[in-house]
């Protein structure tokens, strides 16, 4: 046999063959078109140079990683599906007298032309793409460019040597596969008698198990920290717990079903609890599959869109005021002489500045502060930064009562050792005193900084949510009682080498273009220490990062986009996979009950309610898990920021609604080729 | 009483591209009494599967009709055929056909499973048959687990106990020993003295030889009838395997007379 025999043979099987071969090819075209896109775009941003860039860099880089690899995975495994729906048809070869070289010969012509075919086919969407999706970027990243065709020779080039090397790969593994086929096995009928599953009930506890401790963890997490420390453990509880139960929980319910003779014995339940039974056991894994990469796509889709659409109110929750500078207030002489931070003269000099820059100052706001990190033991406030305690963690913030009836209209006094307390009662603590160390402060009232707004940018120094940690605020009469306050929590936790201080704040916002407004920024911190103020601390300015954060952001938003597309096309690939195979199983099954006296009707019925079943399971199952999480996904947001829990809410649903719509068009595709098997003739 | 009455029946197959007409039955009449025991033999290619099909209503004749109980099987709606298959025919076949997911129990179960009756109806018409049939301590293992001849019991058991009209078996013997074939034959006789009305499609001329009547067909027309009467299964052994030597042996219908 000659060579040309051999490409033809390979090139009719890939034809004949349709129904398997298609969608691998188009998974393949998509993941090596992907991959090069994401190559290709981490290349531009190299030659681009805008603050930010670095960190888009690396996030894009990352992405091009993880990308690579789970291509790698998925492509592998869908190879592994193909070679072991078509051994029977190498063993029908084998008989019919070609030797096994002959046979790893046609798999190699084969594997070949699909392999150059979807190489040749994503390169070209792939450049048509690419430029586009970096134009997507940059307007996201709210930057101007010319639109030029570019080609990245060093993209193409890693990633033909890329799949080449994966596709060599996949043809020396067939090559294997076809060298340990014994033709006898495989001619021999697969529908030999398989012994029913057996309930393992140990196993469908410790699921349960797993899945509950990973569903609390997520339940009870009470902070960004603690959600930071303990969301991979639970992530890898829920993962554990998904793949225990669909090994045994579904088998152990389904003989639960089978038991209650009554529910058994009827028209629909009768087939399906039977034969759902013997899928379980052989498609667990691969439901498991689904499951976790489903609550993967919704996670990440439903978190990367949340963070980009919220990015404004991100923005404002990070930097409430437009600029922000604070001192350290701390000296003991300094206290009685609190003329020595002349305040006066940064607000002259702040003046000069934006008369320069062709900007105005509004909405001064200056107060002193202290905030420091423990937890409560009672009416009882201990700092400790135990980071195994991060459940408990408590941050308490101490302000002058000046301050409190300035911002809010009022005028409350307090006597020496009396107090103002927000979010007393809210922590569930009934003592009418508050106490550090052995000293204990009288509680006059507890207030809610969220009622009775006045001016709203003042307010915005005293709303205590979304900081990811409670926070408890404490009032005091003056700033001597703050100073002694500071020192006993020193003294208390030895603090010697880190002391907490008092700090003051001065904070504004400004008026005119944003080119302006940079400018103003841009150098503010020399500005301010020019006029010889004390201790300057922080200067910040909502304005410098902006580029940063839209970088990080806009790169994560689009690499969380490319991984939820993978993602759904790995999920929808296994599933499509797994119905055709399961399709050729019970064609046998169908004819025999329509044999018996089902009619086509009833057979379609319990078909769809099959079909339906294996498919939307590991969604549900899915759907419930992101339930679950959204609560600690929420703290985990806070870390960055973002407090839009309705926006969070809305993205959620919204990504769960069009990741259901696609999965269901799969599913209605699937459906249709899987009725065609199981009704086909012979 | 006349059961099943078959009148002219005609089944021409057209092949995909309208070209090639193949006729599988010509013209085939006869009909069954009662309680009658009938096979019907012949080549491959004769058309006895042809003609079993159109009995069990799973395909649809040309020209000519089937009465079964006076009800004319040919007419039923596509919807309602399942119903009527499940009521009035039961089957079994070469190949046992049991479900491999189902225990025996539910196996037999099936068909009344499908025709909505409840758990407590089932139990004694199960309990009934399988002790009649000599399977009642199998029926909780699984169709691997147990021999061909077992299984074929059980799909009698499946066939039986929806109390069918008519039992239909496709070539019952084709896949067991000799032993368990005696063994089976011997349900099929025992079924037939309880009243039943069997018809078998068969090539085994042992299996024929228990029929109370056997059919002969050759391209698709009946060629030949036997009647058992007094005759011992030996005899009539005998007279079938002469009948099936001139079937070979000839032609067509035209050339018996010259032996």
């Amino acid at each position: 046999m000659n060579n040309r025999l051999y490409r033809k043979l390979a090139w009719q099987n890939i034809q004949k063959n349709k129904n398997i071969f298609f969608p691998f090819v188009v998974a393949c075209v998509a993941m090596i078109a992907m991959f090069y896109m994401m190559h290709g775009i981490q290349m531009q941003t190299n030659e681009r140079v805008f603050y930010g860039a670095n960190h888009m860099r690396d996030i894009l880089k990352f992405g091009t990683i993880i990308m690579g690899i789970f291509s790698v995975f998925v492509l592998f495994y869908t190879n592994a599906f193909l070679i072991k729906q078509r051994s029977k048809e190498f063993g029908l070869y084998n008989i019919l007298g070609m030797e096994k070289k002959h046979i790893a010969k046609v798999i190699f012509w084969e594997i070949a032309y699909i392999g150059t075919g979807s190489i040749l086919l994503a390169l070209f969407f792939g450049m048509l793409l690419s430029r586009l999706m970096f134009l997507i970027l940059l307007r996201m990243l709210q930057l101007k460019t010319d639109y030029d065709f570019v080609i990245y020779p060093n993209s193409i080039k890693i990633t033909i040597i890329l799949f080449m090397v994966l596709f060599g790969v996949m043809i020396i593994l067939n090559t294997i596969q076809v060298y340990c086929l014994k033709p006898i096995d495989l001619m021999r009928s697969s529908q030999e008698g398989e012994k029913e599953p057996k309930a393992k009930w140990f196993i469908a506890i410790l699921g349960v198990l797993f899945l509950g401790i990973g569903y609390y963890i997520s339940l009870t997490t009470k902070n960004v920290l603690a959600a930071l420390s303990i969301f991979f453990i639970a992530v890898l509880c829920v993962i554990a717990g998904t793949y225990l139960l669909f090994l045994s929980g579904s088998t152990v319910l389904l003989k639960m079903l089978k038991k209650n003779k009554n529910f058994y014995y009827h028209k629909t339940h009768f087939i399906s609890v039977s034969s759902m039974m013997y899928r379980m056991k052989q498609n667990a894994v691969g439901l498991a599959n689904i499951c976790i990469l489903s609550t993967g796509v919704l996670v990440v889709l439903s978190t990367v869109v949340s963070l980009y659409m919220g990015m404004n109110n991100i923005f404002r929750n990070r930097y409430p005021q437009d600029v922000l500078t604070s001192y350290i207030y701390e000296d003991k002489e300094e206290i009685t002489k609190e003329n020595h931070y002349n305040f006066q003269k940064v607000k002259i000099a702040l003046e000069k500045r934006a008369e320069k820059k062709n900007v105005r100052i509004k909405n001064y706001n200056a107060y002193f502060d202290y905030n420091t990190c423990g937890k409560m033991i009672n009416n009882t406030f201990v700092q400790d930064m135990d980071i195994m305690d991060s459940n408990k963690m408590q941050m308490i913030r101490v302000r002058l009562l000046s301050d409190y009836n300035t911002d809010f209209g009022k005028n409350v006094t307090l006597q020496k050792g009396e107090i103002l307390i927000s979010n007393w009662t809210e922590h569930n603590i009934l003592e009418k005193t508050f106490c550090i160390g052995k000293q204990s402060y009288k509680i006059k009232e507890e207030v809610n900084f969220a009622k009775g707004i006045k001016e709203k940018n003042k307010i915005e120094n005293w709303i205590e949510k979304n900081k990811g940690v409670p926070v408890i605020t404490i009032i005091v009469p003056s700033l001597q009682d703050m100073q002694n306050m500071v020192d006993i929590i020193n003294r208390e936790e030895n603090n010697e080498i880190e002391k907490t201080n008092i700090y003051y704040n001065l904070c504004f916002d400004l008026t005119g273009n944003y080119n302006q407004k940079e400018a103003f920024c841009k150098g503010l911190r020399d500005a301010i220490n020019q006029t010889g103020i004390a201790r300057l601390a922080i200067v910040e300015d909502i304005f410098t990062p902006r580029q940063e954060f839209l970088g990080i952001y806009g790169s994560l938003f689009f690499i969380g986009i490319f991984i939820g597309v993978m993602f759904l096309l790995t999920t929808v690939l296994i599933i499509y996979y797994k119905q055709i195979s399961e399709g050729y199983d019970d064609r046998r099954r169908f004819q025999i009950m329509q044999k018996v006296g089902m009619s086509k009707v009833e057979t379609k019925h319990v078909i769809q309610n099959q079909i339906l079943l294996v498919f939307f399971l590991p969604i549900l199952l899915a759907v419930i898990h992101i339930v679950v999480a959204f609560d600690i996904i929420k703290k985990l947001l806070l870390a960055m920021h973002y407090d839009n829990t309705p926006l969070f809410i809305n993205c959620t649903i919204g990504t769960v609604i069009i990741f259901v719509v696609v999965y269901g068009m799969v599913y209605s595709l699937t459906a249709r080729t899987y009725h065609k098997i199981v009704e086909g003739n012979s | 009483m006349e059961i099943l009455q078959v009148k002219n029946l005609q089944k021409v197959y057209t092949t995909r591209f309208g070209g090639n007409k193949v006729e599988a039955l010509k013209d085939i009449s006869f009909s069954v009494e009662k309680g009658e025991y009938v096979a019907i033999m012949g080549e491959s290619g004769s058309g006895k599967t042809t003609l079993l099909n159109l009995m069990a209503a799973v395909d649809r004749p040309t020209s000519g009709y089937i009465l079964l109980n006076g009800k004319e099987t040919t007419s039923i709606k596509e919807k309602e055929l399942a119903k009527f298959r499940r009521e009035h025919l039961g089957f079994v076949f070469q190949d046992f056909n049991l479900l491999d997911t189902f225990s025996l129990e539910d196996n037999i179960y099936l068909p009344l499973v499908l025709a909505g009756k409840k758990h407590k109806e089932m139990e004694p018409l199960l309990m009934k048959i399988t002790q009649k049939l000599g399977i009642a301590e199998l029926i909780k293992k699984y169709p691997y687990e147990v021999s061909g001849g077992q299984k074929q019991r059980v799909a009698i058991a499946r066939a039986m106990i929806t109390n069918p009209d008519i039992l239909l078996a496709d070539e019952p013997t084709g896949a067991l020993d000799s032993k368990s074939t005696g063994d089976l034959l011997g349900v099929f006789e025992q079924l037939h003295k309880e009243g039943q009305t069997i018809l078998m499609v068969t090539h085994s001329v042992r299996a024929a030889a228990c029929a109370s009547r056997v059919l002969f067909i050759k391209d698709g027309e009946i060629y030949h009838q036997l009647y058992k009467g007094n005759l011992t299964d030996k005899e009539m052994y005998k007279k079938i395997s002469d009948s099936l030597n001139i079937l070979l042996a000839g032609g067509g219908k035209d050339e018996q007379s010259f032996i």
